[in-house]
């Protein structure tokens, strides 16, 4: 008898938890409403869920029309009964985040719950919310939700469950640290409806990111892991193809064949300047003095990427490293933490003093993770990352726990 | 192809100037395959059979530079050292072996040596041999990651050195005793940096006890109170409030008194600093947050201070392990996510 094994992807809006605060990100304006509709329809048909719009970009009107065209709702007499009973609600974004002179942080959050409040004592299991945040961008107010964002914990503490809507043009406008508040403070990111991967476009305009990527491999720790080859391959393909420069510091170069094997996979590798990449070959004198507290070898390497990144006029830099997980796998759990901070403060650095925009993607074997002590240095780990995603790319939020990537990709 | 721009940290470095790693074992083959795959720079590894070490050793007593080369040694003792070897509760050795050993220890006394066993259920019964402490030891499989993580763990400095003022460090104990030796330790470490330590006991430690064992240190307590380096307290004094008479429904009573406690802090520094020295290194046996069932409190009081102090203050916080296996997930992360060096 023969088994066969399928791992299909299922839509994320119709895995989501209640109380998530789930950051979603639009690569145009009607796919934005497209997908918060489909979003809103899902928990109003199938969760039994009362629903708010909120946007300025349909009329209330134009919105109804869309609800009536594609939800299962007879007739304009009972969506206006369901509008009444605030079972379907269609607000402005000017109305519910604009409405009083100043923006009121508390008034706009009573309204979320009282809604939420509401649908309760009309049986409903809660409130899901789809809040278009475009209004804040167009009023000079970016940096304000920013803060009301921040003020917001990554899973809500009453029966909503919301979507913060941005369009990537705006999201695109947000720094460094604006992104990462947004990052921690929702439990769940989204792009078009779709887990956000960073291989996604709204990727790959903002280079300044310190990614960890959890890798699964079972085998033996010092076998090179195949789990994340493509997205290695990937991540340093593109970045040869934008012209970046690219760094490649991994515990496994020690191997004889191992950067051959490497560098020959990455797709038209000879079409690229050959200086455009460097890889660091005694990657054992990085750990051990990492090991040992002693970071001058990386000191050392970031000053060679400036001098690089100034004698080539290069102002995007891509990095890919593996040595915190060694640290980490023979429990010099300190170091570890302190090599990733390091690299934080590097990135800010040189962003900030000489204009470079790094991305670093930090490697992970995330079976090093189940057992104690190493599970409670996760939280460490996650918190000096500014992303953190599977070997897919697919993004997580750091306080989920690691069986929560599987969960994502049901096997049947 | 793209040729590899190399790194050229530390290059350059001839054959003559690498560090050695000895490795004796009876695998040599497997060795030679596995490590042949890879390239490291400073360092050689010499392979050497168990039936030749003695005669190696001769060699090497009579050569000054190998003697100042070598890192390390790793005795592998995984697999059988001698054709008709006699199992000693499983692992593979011989008393012509022990005997070896002994012997390698002595010639080597000032080399840091690791033992390499075959599993871990093997541990415990090789440190009932008394050969090897217990951080001396790894098990197979072992690797060319490993041998890296030998020498980093050689170069690598005690960790109650490492941490210094400003620091917030917690640890896990699973025994009072571990947790008093590093109380002393931690206290003669702060007498060699000029920095006043407190150490806040459990109740169930008496002073005598602890003067007592310092005594086997040469620390002579009463001396270093007068020159204002030690302050000895119970965490229980100097934590808790206890706003009735300490009954048998102790929870009902307690609190921490955190605005008293950070006045405390505060003079306590300033005073350090006033006497000329460099800071307020502390030590806080935790015991009696639990005790008193204030663990959500002791949480919040923790996450007050941040990973890194912003006064010249070095924070120590001695926990038992089993505390730390009753805390949720949430309080876990609070409490790693608030200390700079986590040690649990």
């Amino acid at each position: 008898m023969y088994y066969i094994r399928i791992i299909i992807t299922l839509s994320p809006i119709t895995q989501i938890q209640d109380k998530s605060h789930i950051l979603g990100i639009y690569s145009s304006p009607q796919r934005k409403i497209e997908d918060g509709l489909e979003y809103l329809r899902i928990g109003f048909e199938e969760r039994n869920e009362a629903i708010l719009m909120i946007t300025n970009e349909l009329t209330k009107n134009e919105v109804r029309n869309e609800i009536m065209k594609n939800w299962k709702i007879s007739s304009s007499e009972e969506l206006a009964n369901l509008e009444k009973n605030s079972i379907i609600n269609i607000k402005s974004s000017t109305e519910i985040y604009f409405s009083t002179k100043r923006i009121d942080r508390n008034k706009i959050s009573k309204q979320f719950s009282d809604l939420a409040n509401k649908a309760i004592t009309k049986e409903k299991r809660g409130l899901r919310a789809f809040g278009d945040v475009k209004i804040f961008f167009e009023r000079g107010y970016g940096q304000y939700i920013i803060e009301f964002e921040k003020s917001s914990p990554a899973s809500l503490d009453f029966p909503m469950t919301a979507i913060c809507a941005y369009d990537l043009d705006d999201f695109d406008t947000l720094d460094h640290r604006s992104r990462k508040i947004l990052f921690e403070h929702h439990n769940l990111h989204l792009t078009n409806n779709l887990f956000r991967n960073i291989f996604d476009d709204s990727f790959s305009k903002n280079t300044n990111e310190h990614i960890c990527m959890y890798y699964e491999n079972g085998s033996q720790y010092s076998a090179f892991p195949n789990s994340f080859v493509p997205s290695l391959l990937r991540y340093l393909g593109e970045g040869l193809q934008q012209n970046q420069f690219c760094i490649y510091i991994s515990m496994h170069n020690m191997e004889k064949d191992h950067l051959k094997t490497i560098l020959d996979q990455i797709p038209n590798i000879k079409k690229y300047p050959k200086n455009n990449i460097m890889v660091i070959k005694n990657s054992e004198d990085y750990y051990i003095n990492a090991a040992c507290n002693n970071l001058k070898p990386f000191e050392d390497l970031k000053r060679q990427i400036f001098e690089k990144a100034i004698l080539d006029n290069i102002k995007e830099i891509r990095i890919v490293c593996d040595i915190p997980n060694f640290l980490f796998r023979n429990i010099h759990f300190d170091q570890c933490i302190a090599l990733e901070e390091w690299w934080d403060q590097t990135i800010e650095e040189l962003n900030k003093n000489h204009g470079l925009n790094v991305s670093l993607l930090c490697l992970y074997n995330s079976n090093n993770f189940q057992n104690t002590p190493f599970k409670y240095h996760r939280y460490r780990i996650n918190d000096n990352h500014s992303i953190v995603c599977d070997s897919e790319g697919i993004v997580h939020s750091k306080y989920s726990a690691f069986g929560s990537l599987k969960d994502k990709r049901k096997d049947k | 192809m793209l040729e590899p721009v190399e790194n050229h940290n530390n290059q350059g470095n001839s054959n003559n100037k690498k560090k050695t790693i000895l490795l004796v074992t009876n695998n040599i083959q497997h060795y030679q395959q596995n490590f042949n795959n890879y390239n490291i720079h400073n360092y050689n590894i010499t392979l050497v059979n168990w039936n030749d070490i003695l005669t190696f050793i001769i060699h090497f007593n009579h050569d000054n530079n190998e003697r100042k080369n070598l890192e390390l040694v790793i005795l592998d003792i995984s697999m059988p050292v001698a054709v008709e070897y006699t199992k000693v509760s499983q692992l593979y050795l011989t008393t012509t072996t022990t005997t070896t050993i002994k012997e390698i220890k002595k010639i080597f006394s000032d080399k840091r040596i690791f033992f390499l066993i075959p599993s871990q259920s093997m541990i415990e019964i090789f440190l009932s041999m008394e050969i090897s402490k217990r951080e001396d030891i790894r098990t197979q499989p072992f690797s060319v990651f490993d041998i890296i993580d030998l020498i980093s763990t050689t170069k690598k400095k005690e960790r109650l050195y490492q941490i210094q003022l400003h620091d917030h460090t917690i640890q896990t104990y699973s025994s009072m005793d571990d947790k008093i030796k590093d109380a002393i330790k931690f206290l003669k470490i702060g007498i060699k940096n000029n920095e006043t330590t407190v150490l806040l006991l459990d109740k169930n430690i008496q002073e005598s006890y602890l003067q007592s064992k310092m005594a086997l240190h040469d620390i002579d307590i009463s001396k270093f109170r007068n020159d204002k380096l030690l302050n000895i307290s119970y965490s229980e004094d100097w934590y808790l409030l206890f706003n009735q008479k300490k009954g048998s429904n102790k929870t009902n009573t307690v609190r921490i008194d955190s605005e008293q406690v950070n006045i405390k802090w505060n003079s306590l520094i300033e005073e350090s600093i006033n006497n000329g020295k460099k800071g307020l290194r502390v030590f806080s046996m935790m015991d009696c947050f639990f005790e008193y069932g204030l663990v959500d409190e002791l949480i919040d009081y923790e996450c007050i201070r941040p990973p890194k102090l912003n006064k010249p203050c070095l924070a120590f916080c001695a926990y038992k392990d089993k505390h730390v296996a009753q805390l949720s997930e949430d309080q876990i992360r609070r409490l790693v996510l608030t200390h700079s060096s986590v040690w649990i």
